[in-house]
């Protein structure tokens, strides 16, 4: 369970609206599958928690969803990023890599003092 | 921003309902049939592939409640959930929710209806601009001048107080007083003719001064108002109407405007059209034609409307911005005193200086609201009452129900439910009452406010009783504040359980003894008893009003007045006009008898002077006595018998010897002993014959007892013949009358309108006014406060009968008979009858103190309408309590045993 990081939130928010950006509209399934994807088990998600994070960001209308039919034929509910989601997504990029940028400094500091 | 969105579609998530719920549990279960089939394919088995996503999805039941949480607002979700048990639980019992509902309605509808009419009578303001910044002048003094209109009251310290001023004041206020911007004056014009086309009707007139309209911010709605140009002596003549006569004679003609019509027989061109909101600044009256003050000689060619001693205007001044009020005042009576006539034309002779005392004049002036409003206030305080009486009934029946609810309520309690979400949970089953109970009493009050005006008021009142934010916010308050009343003590109460004991009980939770109960009922009493004992007196104050006897016969009477000095005939050519008529109306189908006066009995007009009886012994003071103005046949018209003596008849007129016929009590004051008949009574016509009798009857009001009373035939003054009052005995259906007689008028001249048209009977009912309206109303809530008590009683008894059921039993079968069992029942409930009483009579006491005024030959304290409502009570107490104890005394021992 070390390598693997719990998720909170926010951080998951960043990831559902980075992945609808990057694939265009989605069902809940198919992201959580491109998160797996792209933290290659070094996250653990329960897909679950997923549902909660994508009922906020529609609830500040950051997403928008409607029911659709997925490859292989069955229906799901597809989520899609609007306009104010994308602004969204652009701040909240800048303020991550904001926020890591600081967190990888103290690191840095901190492998000095060693 | 972000966050407020959220908070929008989370508040109708909270509204939505379920089904969102379903949707969610759908998209779950496509994710994972989605993650089978990835599985599958990868080549597990579907049961092992099902048991993999389901790990890898996590507990699918609290992803659901964590949705939930956010989907909604947790608050609201609760209050929705508070909302829904308390209405199933209203409808479980609605019988009682009904009665619980109805008498709140009938408690908030009772104050909303008076705050309704307090709200159109007291607080809204005139519709011009910075109604606030208004003021009417008034006057204090000891002395009045010698003519004079307006409203005069007498202060607490014996001086009178006036808001009539002379031209000359008025100039002075307008012209040099530093501390009002604007300063406007008024005189009314009652009853003047207007002559549009068609027949003359009669309307409300107002002579105003040029800078009224600019003055209070009120622009015209068609054409122009009135302006300073059209107040000169030598500007052609111009009036304005108001939108209500705009809409009424004139059917909303836009020519009306640049029409020429006759005012009181002189040509007024109608120069616009005020807008529809305003009525005047009369409260009480409507305004309907409005001409300049310059006008005065015209239409009130009688009144020497410029000399100093005669006193005819109201005046209305808009106080300038942060100015000293005492200031104000102050320069006020000093330019005030510069204007008074010499000392010697005033009654009295001495001068005192008169103060000028600025009032309120947001709402302009209320002439006749301000003597109803003291029966208003009386209203206020018994709708209040009713209310209580409501507001204790429901708390005992949350009382009884919550007791009945003991064990559900130790369970909750039990398994971790806070106190306060069980307070919280019966104070929204009260306020979930008191709010249906408020939505009915508001359409109640919506239709109550103008038929409760109509007690009080004649129809032409003009009130603004629309209902406003005003109103709604007092109802709403109204209802909040009647759950917390009846809700919040029986809520702390009930929640004051203790789960062990309750749980531990076998059967139904031991029996409360309801001590909270029963002293509610008491209160309830004691306040019912307050109502009741106010009922009775005002009832019996108007059967003693409807027993005075009036002397004359004011059934089938038609009585209306005509004015031919308005069409401009003057005395001798007048009185021709007024024979004609009458001549025309006796010749009609239907007719008994028909005769006139110089006013209508019981109006509340009178006309006094002093009289002196030449050869009485010195020391004898002149009497007092009011008079009235003939035709020869008034008395049999009225129906009004000459006891001595005779009637007036053709011969009396100039030439002959001046007559008069007097009253009973005139005959015993003056004459006690003698026989009238032939005597002599000097008054300011001189020296008159008396030639007749007749009986006492009642003059100007009810309320007053017969004073000495002396008739002329018409014919002997014709200085003073103006108006004429014609009353009409007729064989049916005195309105059905009414256009005949208009014909008649008309057919003799036009321009001479039929005014005040009305039944004897009407007018009757008209001058018991407050009286009729406080005592049908005061007695209808105090029924209905009496009702809801004994609704009260019968719920208390019934629970106690209900928990007392196994003891009952038991005590039966024991061989106890029914009366010991319900003898003690019954005596309890009179008990608390006489501890209501008992705690209802100072409040009675005080009450009659307030209600004093209102009374009519009956003292407040009154023995034997107190002890009618005592009796009222405890037998409305028996009948609710008896039904129920009868029920305990049937109770079959063998049945209640066996359901332990």
């Amino acid at each position: 369970m070390q390598n693997k990081n719990d998720v909170w939130q926010g951080t998951l928010a960043l990831m559902v609206l980075k992945t609808l950006d990057a694939m265009g509209p989605q069902h809940g399934y198919g992201i959580a599958l491109r998160i797996e994807q792209v933290a290659k088990d070094r996250l653990s998600v329960n897909h679950g928690t997923l549902y909660p994070v994508l009922l906020k960001l529609e609830q500040e209308g950051s997403i928008a969803s409607e029911w659709g039919v997925s490859d292989n034929n069955r229906k799901a509910k597809f989520y899609r990023l609007t306009k104010s989601g994308r602004k969204e997504l652009a701040s909240e990029q800048r303020h991550w890599d904001r926020t890591a940028e600081i967190i990888a400094q103290f690191g840095a500091v901190g492998d000095e003092g060693q | 921003m972000k966050a407020l969105r959220r908070f929008w579609r989370r508040l109708a998530g909270s509204l939505a309902g379920s089904r969102r719920e379903g949707e969610l549990a759908r998209e779950i279960e496509s994710h994972i049939q989605m993650m089978v089939d990835d599985r599958v394919r990868r080549g597990l088995s579907p049961a092992q592939a099902l048991r993999a996503a389901r790990l890898e999805f996590g507990g699918v039941e609290s992803t659901k409640e964590q949705y939930r949480d956010q989907r909604g607002l947790p608050s609201i979700d609760s209050i929705r959930q508070d909302v829904t048990f308390a209405w199933r639980s209203w409808r479980r019992t609605p019988g009682a929710t009904a009665i619980a509902v109805l008498s709140l309605a009938v408690g908030i509808g009772a104050n909303t209806t008076v705050f309704g009419l307090l709200n159109g009578v007291l607080l809204k303001p005139l519709p011009v601009r910075d109604a606030h910044q208004l003021r009417l002048m008034t006057w204090v003094g000891s002395e009045l001048p010698f003519e004079m209109s307006g409203r005069v009251d007498n202060t607490p310290a014996g001086e009178m107080r006036a808001d009539a001023f002379s031209a000359a004041a008025y100039q002075q206020f307008r012209d040099h007083a530093p501390d009002f911007t604007n300063v406007v004056a008024v005189s009314t014009l009652s009853r003047l003719s207007v002559l549009a086309g068609g027949d003359a009707f009669v309307a409300n007139g107002m002579l105003v001064s040029g800078n009224l309209f600019a003055g209070l911010g009120v622009p015209a709605r068609l054409g122009r108002a009135l302006a300073l140009g059209d107040d000169q002596p030598g500007a052609i003549p111009a009036a304005v109407i108001s939108h209500q006569c705009w809409r009424g004679p004139f059917a909303l003609d836009p020519g009306a405007v640049g029409r020429v019509v006759l005012l009181n027989g002189s040509p007024y061109t109608i120069v616009g059209v005020l807008p529809e909101g305003f009525g005047g600044v009369f409260g009480n009256t409507a305004t309907d034609v409005y001409v300049p003050l310059s006008a005065q000689p015209q239409l009130r060619p009688r009144t020497p409307w410029d000399s100093p001693d005669v006193w005819t205007l109201q005046i209305i001044a808009r106080l300038r911005a942060g100015a000293d009020v005492h200031r104000a005042e102050s320069v006020a009576a000093a330019l005030f005193g510069g204007t008074l006539p010499p000392a010697s034309s005033l009654e009295g002779g001495s001068r005192t200086a008169h103060r000028i005392v600025l009032e309120d004049g947001s709402r302009g002036f209320q002439y006749s609201i301000r003597r109803s409003l003291t029966s208003l206030f009386v209203l206020a305080g018994t709708a209040g009452i009713v209310l209580l009486v409501a507001c204790a009934n429901i708390a005992g029946l949350q009382l009884v129900r919550g007791m009945a609810r003991r064990r559900e309520i130790a369970v909750r309690m039990a398994i971790g439910a806070g106190r306060w979400r069980l307070v919280r949970h019966a104070l929204t089953e009260s306020l979930l009452l008191s709010l249906a109970g408020a939505a009915i009493g508001f359409l109640l009050a919506s239709w109550g406010t103008t038929l409760l005006s109509r007690l009080f008021w004649p129809a032409e009142t003009a009130l603004d009783l629309d209902i406003d934010h005003r109103v709604f916010g007092f109802t709403l308050a109204l209802s909040i504040i009647a759950a917390m009343l009846s809700g919040l003590g029986p809520a702390i109460h009930t929640t004051r359980a203790m789960p062990v004991a309750d749980l531990a009980a076998r059967t139904a939770p031991a029996a409360p003894r309801l001590r909270v109960g029963r002293s509610l009922v008491s209160l309830q009493v004691g306040l019912s008893f307050v109502l009741l004992v106010g009922a009775g007196l005002f009832s019996r104050t108007l059967i003693n009003l409807y027993r005075v006897d009036t002397g004359f016969n004011p059934a089938s009477v038609l009585v209306f007045s005509i004015d031919a000095s308005t069409a401009g005939y003057r005395d001798k050519q007048a009185v021709d006009i007024y024979e004609r008529v009458l001549a025309g109306v006796e010749r009609l189908g239907g007719v008994r008898a028909a005769a006139h006066s110089n006013f209508v009995l019981l109006s509340g007009w009178m006309n006094s002077t002093i009289a002196r009886v030449p050869g009485r012994p010195a020391g004898l003071e002149p009497i007092r006595i009011l008079r009235m103005d003939v035709s020869d046949r008034f008395f049999g018209t009225m129906g009004l018998p000459v006891l001595r003596g005779r009637a007036f008849s053709t011969s009396d007129d100039e030439g002959t010897a001046k007559v008069v016929i007097v009253n009973e009590t005139l005959a015993r004051t003056a004459f006690p002993g003698e026989d009238p008949i032939g005597r002599v009574l000097t008054t300011t016509d001189g020296e008159q014959h008396i030639v007749g009798v007749v009986r006492d009857m009642a003059y100007h009001s009810l309320k007053v007892r017969p004073e000495p009373t002396v008739f002329s035939a018409y014919r002997q003054r014709p200085r003073n013949v103006g108006r004429v009052h014609f009353e009409v005995r007729t064989a049916a259906d005195p309105m059905a009358l009414l256009p005949a007689v208009r014909t008649v008028v008309a057919g003799i001249d036009r321009r001479i309108p039929v005014a005040d048209a009305k039944t004897q009977a009407l007018q009757l009912g008209e001058s018991l006014g407050p009286e009729r309206g406080l005592t049908s109303l005061a007695s209808g809530l105090a029924l209905v406060a009496v009702l809801l008590s004994c609704i009260g009683l019968y719920g208390v008894m019934a629970y106690q009968v209900a928990c007392r059921r196994s003891e009952i039993g038991i005590r039966m079968a024991l061989g106890s008979t029914a009366w010991r069992i319900v003898g003690p029942m019954l005596r309890g409930a009179v008990l608390v009858i006489v501890a209501g009483v008992a705690l209802g009579l100072p409040a009675v006491i005080a009450a009659g103190r307030v209600l004093r005024e209102h009374l009519f030959e009956i003292e407040p304290t009154d023995p034997a309408t107190v002890t009618m409502a005592v009796v009222l009570l405890l037998g409305a107490a028996v009948s609710g309590a008896v039904v129920p104890a009868r029920r305990a005394a049937r109770i079959d021992p063998a049945a209640t045993l066996r359901c332990e």
